[in-house]
């Protein structure tokens, strides 16, 4: 069956086998979010039912299809007391921890369809144009103050059926994402945010068991001293000083996937739950030219070319009922890649280069529901060593993270989730007196909640009440500024609430 | 595809984890204990962490080396990783800057020195952190070098203002006012960073006259660190009791017994003096430097502006520190002081030298192990082999040193009498370079060579030689910041011929015991300064009691080459009769004289010297 007819099935046949068909379609095309949406998908004019998976990736981007424009968003909006007088604040110490505190972030994402007769070729040719406008606080009604934090998140287009059925193509700015461990508010293995462009490829577009090849180009330049500078000039009038760019060396991001997945039972449409298994490569590969920069004695310094690579790997295994899933994610990454593609690299070796960087990460993310009840688990470890060949850096680090919440729902729109969180991290260096740099902390929440769309770890929009208690470690507290309150209280409490949604969506 | 092929898949993601982990535990190994002999066997080598190597450039923090007296990037592991470089010198002991936490920056100038702390308890992190510091000396210790941390117990960095005008704002000038007698001007200006000094405390004053004690206002500026000491042990320090609140010294001499400001006024630049006869700073002071010994496995303290602390501190500091120490297993522990002063009896008096009131001398007391040689830096390098002077002005030096220091080792201390632990130094980081002093005083042509034979004294006369990081690069700043160089800039060279001078010198000394530890006899000295066959030599004998024989012959003339006798006169020497002597300051070997009739005559060069051992002696 292809991706078009189990997408097409989603509409006429009932809520559980709509999930699977979803969950396979999404898997299917998760070569990260480069997974277009299917114009074939769903009739024209056809919203995604609010039930929709949001697991294993882009079921609900993908869903959304037909010709016509389309509206999608991600959101979540919080507020909370610290039950001092004070405002609650998110608590992590690891870079990926508990997601119950995050803050206020919406998107807003505009989609322009259209379909094409496919001249000389079978089939049609169809076309995406996709806008995704990011907001980040503050809320005027909270501060007052007539501003925001805005971001275009996706500015691009794409096409699809030109060559061969499973061929598609893009240009444009946009988020390049794989599957995400949600507890975690995080996307472990192909994570880029790049403008450039990419084609992937689904070999066989007929069989369930599919396999997929992408392709991706990028070009980010961030504005720091790394990458760019500018300085006065004279002006070529004689009079004053002109800007001019005097480095400029952009990073350049390849990436490549495949992806394949199997499924352990063959069967028809309506013939129960499929269970399988997806097996995903992925690598990237970092590179920056050589550079010229003033330095601070106004002396040209040379900067040496950059490069890093990235492998990893996932396996993941979904029993085709409701959003029954494990995914297990490894990457390995070296020099500039090690550092992530928006991370300005500190921690240089004395070439002032990335070269001898290397990072380690190991993923987990996990849903399990049977009957009312459900539980998600995500989990994390990295390990950073930083470029500068000194075994007692400082941003040399073990770090990880590990979120278990079980729920359960009392009812089809009520249900109330615990959330126990352990966070830890470790770097190579000791504190003034002595002590390893050495931080953890335990954070538990109790958070009932109200979920219109109905039961599902998935299910969106969800209204939430947050009481989140967090105990941290006397090395916990040291992360903090001398004056942070954090600094100073063993414990942390934080009640609140939050409202989160997604709908035809490239966020997640 | 299915399970089965599905497994290497994951087995491989399985190996790869188990192997994932960077070692965040990485042990320095660091054991704590003695690693001394006796100190008279050292030769130190002064480093300024900030200029000799940048070895991580994640802690270049506001580093400009464009500007001579801002941070250039040196640290901990730059010097760690330039062992090979201080093994081939030959020197065997660092003193490193300090390494406390500072303020960052005041009027333009940076803390790249290290001497205006903030926080005793807290690092410098601009070198590194302790896991560094820890690595440096556990790395020199492997190398059998000791190393020696700078400190300061006299002050702090600037880290509060005097509010004179009581306006609640630091104020660089105040004007108006009425006249009074403080302001017979009617107008005065000040700075309420740095104002002079007053006793008993800095008065504030208004347009209506005087109003009692200035206010102290500690300034909270965490970009720069300048804020008060945030540990809670050192709270003391965060407040105005913990400081004498006089303002900075302008007269180092005034009455009424020329040590009141010395004592009590702020070091110049705004550095507030402490109250260290409060027992409360007092324990500050000796927990937060005793402590690092314990986490750094210290050797020893170089300790600052010595002259600006009482006595008693001394006294009372220098045994809890050994005490600490000794616990440690560090029966050693060097404390040797700066007393910046061409006074003998002053410099002396910090080795424990005690007089009444009519100059008689009193039992001694134990005080610091030793001290800069301030006195033989004027009188011996500065005006004898710079400036040419007689050289019985260095076996005066040796006399008076006799008179004025302590020949009691102190209890506890490192077992060596104060007066034989006298630290020699040509220069250091508040005096401009040896080369660039004698530039200054007609000595251009020939600077190096008067470098070389002043060195050659440094290392073979008795006491603790000190040398200052980059003389052996020759480097030629003036006075600071202009002679804190950039090591860096010398691509460490070890093939000049300073720092083969240098090499050889200590190999020399490394390899005879009298050298180091034997006693020390003028053999020959003059007033001749001109034409005479002996002008500007000085020559002595180090020896020991199992045998070991030294004798130096240096010839500080310049404009002719000088023998050890002057008319009938012959140089006596205790070395037996017939006795081949040797010289051995060359590496292929110089000349060679024999004792005849108790007597060595020996001619030597303009602005030369000569070791000479006896002829069987292997270096």
């Amino acid at each position: 069956m292809s991706p078009s007819r189990l997408a097409r099935a989603r509409g006429v046949r009932g809520r559980q086998r709509t999930l699977a068909v979803a969950f396979a379609l999404a898997l299917i095309s998760a070569a990260g979010s480069a997974a277009a949406a299917d114009p074939e998908a769903t009739p024209p004019g056809t919203t995604p039912p609010p039930s929709a998976p949001k697991y294993p990736t882009q079921a609900t981007a993908a869903a959304p299809a037909g010709e016509g424009f389309s509206f999608g968003s991600y959101g979540r909006v919080s507020t909370a007391s610290d039950l001092r007088g004070g405002s609650g604040r998110e608590a992590n110490i690891t870079a990926f921890g508990s997601r119950l505190d995050l803050p206020t972030y919406a998107e807003i994402q505009l989609e322009r369809r259209d379909r094409w007769p496919n001249k000389g070729g079978v089939g049609s040719v169809s076309t995406n144009v996709v806008f995704t406008m990011a907001f980040a606080g503050p809320l005027f009604h909270e501060t007052g103050v007539f501003d925001a934090k805005t971001a275009v998140r996706n500015l691009y287009a794409d096409t699809k059926g030109i060559f061969h059925k499973g061929f598609s193509a893009w240009i444009g700015s946009r988020m390049y994402r794989g599957d995400d461990v949600y507890l975690l508010n995080f996307w472990p293995l192909d994570n880029l945010n790049m403008v450039g462009g990419g084609v992937k490829l689904a070999l066989d577009t007929t069989s369930e068991e599919a396999t997929t090849l992408a392709l991706a180009v990028g070009l980010g330049r961030a504005q720091d001293p790394f990458s760019f500078q500018t300085i006065p000039s004279s002006s070529p009038s004689g009079f004053g000083a002109t800007q001019v760019t005097f480095l400029d060396r952009p990073r350049l991001v390849t990436s490549l996937k495949a992806q394949h997945l199997t499924f352990l039972k063959q069967g028809k449409e309506g013939e129960g739950a499929k269970p399988g298994f997806k097996v995903a490569l992925y690598g990237e590969q970092h590179s920056m030219g050589r550079g010229v920069r003033l330095n601070e004695s106004n002396l040209r310094e040379e900067l040496p070319s950059e490069r890093g690579t990235m492998i990893g790997g996932q396996l993941g295994f979904f029993t085709g009922e409701r959003d029954v899933f494990v995914n297990l994610f490894l990457r390995y990454a070296t020099g500039l890649a090690a550092y992530g593609d928006k991370t300005v690299p500190s921690a240089l070796n004395l070439d002032k280069s990335t070269s001898g960087a290397h990072e380690t990460q190991l993923a987990l993310s996990a849903n399990y529901e049977k009957g009312p009840l459900g539980v998600l688990v995500g989990g994390y470890f990295r390990a950073f060593k930083d470029a500068s060949g000194n075994a007692y850096s400082r941003n040399t680090f073990n770090e990880g993270s590990l979120v278990v919440r079980p729920q359960v729902w009392l009812g089809d729109h009520f249900g109330l989730a615990l959330e126990g969180n352990y966070q830890s991290l470790a770097t190579a260096a000791v504190r003034d007196d002595g002590s390893r740099e050495r931080a953890s902390l335990w954070r538990f929440g109790v958070v009932p909640f109200l979920s219109p769309a109905g039961r599902g770890s998935f299910t969106r929009p969800h209204f939430q009440l947050i009481y989140l208690y967090t105990s941290r470690d006397a090395g916990a507290r040291l992360r903090y500024a001398p004056d942070d309150k954090f600094a100073r209280r063993q414990n942390e409490h934080y009640l609140g609430f939050t409202v989160e949604w997604w709908f035809n969506s490239s966020y997640r | 595809m299915r399970l089965r092929s599905i497994l290497p898949f994951a087995l491989a993601m399985a190996a790869m984890v188990a192997t994932s982990c960077v070692d965040v535990s990485p042990d320095p190994e660091l054991q704590v204990g003695n690693h001394v002999d006796d100190w008279r066997d050292e030769v130190i080598y002064q480093v300024l962490i900030d200029r000799f190597a940048n070895g991580d450039l994640s802690n270049d923090y506001r580093v400009n080396k464009a500007h001579p007296a801002r941070y250039h990037g040196g640290d901990w592991k730059g010097l760690a990783d330039k062992l090979d470089y201080i093994q081939a010198l030959g020197v065997t002991t660092l003193w490193i800057s300090p390494i406390v936490r500072n303020v960052e920056t005041d009027a333009g100038i940076d803390s790249y020195h290290g001497y205006w702390t903030q926080d005793p308890f807290l690092l410098n992190q601009h070198f590194g952190n302790l896991h560094d510091l820890q690595d440096l000396v556990r790395r020199a210790h492997r190398r059998k070098i000791k190393v020696v941390l700078d400190i300061v117990t006299n002050h702090m960095g600037q880290l509060f203002y005097y509010d004179i005008n009581q306006n609640g704002r630091p104020d660089e000038s105040v004007q108006g006012g009425i006249k009074t007698a403080k302001n017979p001007g009617g107008t005065v200006h000040i700075t309420e960073y740095d104002p002079d000094y007053e006793a008993p405390v800095v008065q504030s004053f208004t347009s209506l006259g005087n109003a009692g004690p200035a206010p102290i206002i500690f300034i909270r500026d965490p970009a720069i660190n300048r804020i008060p000491p945030q540990t809670p042990e050192a709270w003391i320090l965060a407040t105005a009791e913990g400081y004498h609140r006089r303002g900075r010294i302008v007269n180092y001499d005034a009455p009424p017994d020329g040590t009141e400001q010395t004592m009590f006024g702020d070091f110049p630049g705004g550095l507030k003096d402490v109250a260290t006869e409060d027992p409360r700073v007092r324990d500050v002071m000796l927990k937060a430097y005793g402590r690092w010994i314990q986490l750094a496995d210290l050797d020893g303290f170089r300790i600052d502006t010595v002259k600006h602390v009482e006595h008693e501190f001394w006294e009372v500091w220098s045994k809890g520190i050994r005490d600490k120490a000794k616990s440690l297993g560090k029966p050693k522990f060097l404390l040797f002081g700066e007393v910046f002063d061409g006074k003998d009896d002053l410099v002396g008096s910090y080795t424990g030298v005690r007089k009444d009131a009519k100059g008689t001398r009193l039992p001694d007391v134990d005080e610091l192990d030793g001290l800069f040689d301030f006195p033989q830096y004027f009188q011996v390098f500065r005006d004898v082999f710079i400036g040419g002077g007689p050289t019985t002005k260095i076996a005066a030096r040796w006399t008076e040193r006799a008179s004025n220091w302590s020949k009691t080792p102190p209890a506890g201390g490192i077992g060596v009498a104060p007066v034989e632990a006298h630290v020699n130094f040509l220069d250091n980081h508040d005096v401009g370079r040896f080369l660039w002093q004698a530039s200054g005083s007609g000595r251009e042509k020939d600077k190096l060579a008067v470098l070389h034979n002043a060195l050659a004294f440094l290392l073979t006369e008795d006491g603790i030689p000190c040398i200052y990081y980059g003389t052996e690069q020759n480097f030629s700043g003036g006075n600071d910041p202009s002679n804190r160089e950039d090591l860096w800039l010398s691509g460490y060279d070890k093939t000049n011929e300073t720092f083969q001078r240098i090499a050889r010198l200590n190999r020399v000394r490394a390899a005879v015991p009298a050298l180091r530890r034997g006693d020390m006899q003028f053999t020959w000295t003059t007033d001749h300064v001109a034409d005479e066959s002996d002008a500007g030599i000085v020559a002595f004998e180090r020896f020991t009691a199992d045998g070991s024989y030294a004798l130096v012959v240096i010839n500080t003339n310049a404009a002719h080459a000088s023998t050890t006798e002057f008319g009938a006169n012959a140089m006596k020497v205790r070395a037996p009769e017939g006795l081949e002597l040797a010289d051995y300051l060359p590496p292929s070997g110089g000349q060679k004289v024999t004792v005849t009739g108790g007597t060595v005559k020996i001619t030597v060069p303009p602005t030369s010297a000569v070791i000479l051992l006896p002829s069987s002696a292997r270096i």
